[in-house]
C-alpha cells in the first residue's frame, strides 16, 4: 500500500482500510444504478466527474479530431469487506454512439461487470471493447427484466463475440444474492489475472515485453497457424 | 452573480464597486468575457480557477483528518472545513465529492491543498492491487459471508 502523507506531518493513529474497486458498466438504462444500490451498504452516492470521450466509430478512429471532455454523473456504492478492506463499486456512465474513456475509473480496478439489456445488446459494445483493450477482467451479465431473458446466453455470447473464457451470465440487478454472485464471478476473473501476472514475474519465468498483460485474442479473429 | 449590473445605478443608490463594470474578476486580474452572462457559480470558483491538482488521486483514495487538522479545524474556511470535518472517518475522494455535491476535479484540488497543509493524510490504493492474489482472495471470502 502506498503511504502518502505530507512529509512534516505525523500519520494518523489508525490506518484506514485499503480501498479496492470494481466497475459496473453498460448502456444507458440497463440497470447499473439498480445493481449498485442493491449491493451497496450505503445509499448510493452520485458525483460528477470528467470523462474523456472519443467518437466510437472503429472505422474512422484516425479521423477523430481530438478528445473532448464531458461532465457526467457517476453512481457508486461501498461494501465493507472487513476492518482492512473496503470494496467500491462504480457505475460507469452510459453512452450512446460515444465510447467513454474510463481511464480515471479503470485505473487500479480489479475488474468489471458489463450489464446487458437483452433487448438492446449493442448498447454494451463500447464497454466490452474498452475492457478487452485494457486487459481488464470482465463478466457479461444479462439483466433479467421481469424474470425473462430476451435471448439465451449462448446467443448473447455469439452476438458480443467475447472470448470463450469470458463468463456470460444472467442475473437480477434487484436481488442482493444475484448481484453478489455476479460480483464474485468478476473477482474470480480478477484472481485468475492476478495469478497469471504473478506467475509471469516469478524468477525464471520467461519475460514478455514490459508490463504487457496477457492479451485476450479478439473473438472472431481467425487463428493464424500452420494448416 | 448576476450580470445585469452594467447600468449606472440611479444617483444615490448603493452598489458594490466590483459589480459595476470590469472588475468582476478582481483578484484574478481577469474580467469575464464581454457579454458572457454569469448564470451560475462555476464549479471551479472555489479552487480559484485551478482545475488540476498536483496529486491526481484515484477516486477511491482514502482521506483522513490529521491531528493538525483537528487542531486547525476552526480556522479553516468553507469547503476546506467541510472536507476535514467529513474525514474524521476515512472517506474516499469520490464519497467526499458526492457528500459535498462538488465536482470530483474540484475536490481533488482542495484535498491536495489540505494535504499540503498537513490537515489530512491520504492513503492511495495499492499500486498493484490487480496483482495482489491474497487481497483479492480476502475480498472474495468477505463477500461470500454477506447474505
Amino acid at each position: 500500500m502506498v503511504f502518502d502523507s505530507s512529509p512534516e506531518e505525523q500519520p494518523t493513529r489508525r490506518r484506514p482500510p485499503v480501498p479496492v474497486k470494481l466497475l459496473v458498466a453498460g448502456g444507458f438504462g440497463v440497470g447499473k444504478t439498480t445493481a449498485v444500490t442493491t449491493i451497496s451498504e450505503i445509499a448510493p452516492l452520485t458525483t460528477e466527474a470528467e470523462m474523456t470521450s472519443v467518437a466510437a466509430g472503429v472505422d474512422d478512429a484516425s479521423l477523430v479530431p481530438g478528445k473532448t471532455t464531458t461532465t457526467v454523473a457517476m453512481d457508486f456504492g461501498r461494501i465493507t469487506i472487513d476492518d482492512s478492506i473496503k470494496l467500491y463499486v462504480f457505475g460507469t456512465p452510459g453512452q450512446d454512439r460515444f465510447g467513454f474513456m474510463w481511464a480515471d475509473l479503470a485505473r487500479g480496478a480489479l475488474g468489471a461487470l458489463v450489464m446487458v439489456d437483452g433487448r438492446r445488446l449493442d448498447d454494451c459494445y463500447a464497454a466490452v471493447d474498452y475492457f478487452e483493450r485494457m486487459g481488464l477482467p470482465f463478466v457479461v451479465a444479462v439483466n433479467e427484466f421481469d424474470g425473462v431473458l430476451a435471448h439465451d446466453l449462448e446467443t448473447v455470447r455469439w452476438a458480443l463475440a467475447v472470448d470463450p473464457s469470458v463468463p456470460v451470465i444472467a442475473f437480477d440487478a434487484r436481488r442482493f444474492l444475484s448481484v453478489r454472485d455476479a460480483v464474485l464471478l468478476v473477482l474470480e476473473e480478477a484472481l485468475v489475472r492476478a495469478r497469471s501476472r504473478r506467475a509471469a514475474r516469478q524468477p525464471g519465468a520467461r519475460r514478455t515485453g514490459g508490463d504487457q498483460v496477457v492479451a485476450v485474442a479478439p473473438a472472431g479473429q481467425a487463428p493464424v497457424g500452420p494448416d | 452573480m448576476s450580470g445585469d449590473h452594467h447600468q449606472q445605478p440611479a444617483s444615490g443608490a448603493l452598489i458594490r464597486p466590483f459589480l459595476d463594470g470590469e472588475r468582476v474578476g478582481a483578484g484574478t486580474g481577469k474580467a469575464p468575457a464581454p457579454g458572457a452572462a454569469n448564470t451560475s457559480i462555476r464549479p471551479f470558483l472555489v479552487t480559484a480557477g485551478r482545475t488540476a491538482s498536483a496529486e491526481d488521486y484515484p477516486v477511491e483514495t482514502q482521506v483522513v483528518i490529521t491531528p493538525r487538522g483537528e487542531t486547525a479545524l476552526e480556522s479553516l474556511a468553507f469547503e476546506y472545513r467541510d472536507i476535514v470535518t467529513l474525514c474524521a472517518e476515512p472517506l474516499a475522494v469520490a464519497e467526499i465529492a458526492a457528500r459535498l455535491s462538488l465536482h470530483l476535479g474540484v475536490i481533488r484540488v482542495l484535498i491536495g491543498d489540505l494535504q499540503h497543509q498537513g490537515m489530512v493524510t491520504t492513503y492511495e490504493p495499492e499500486a498493484d492491487a490487480t496483482e495482489d492474489v491474497e487481497m483479492i482472495m480476502r475480498v472474495i471470502h468477505g463477500l461470500r459471508q454477506l447474505t
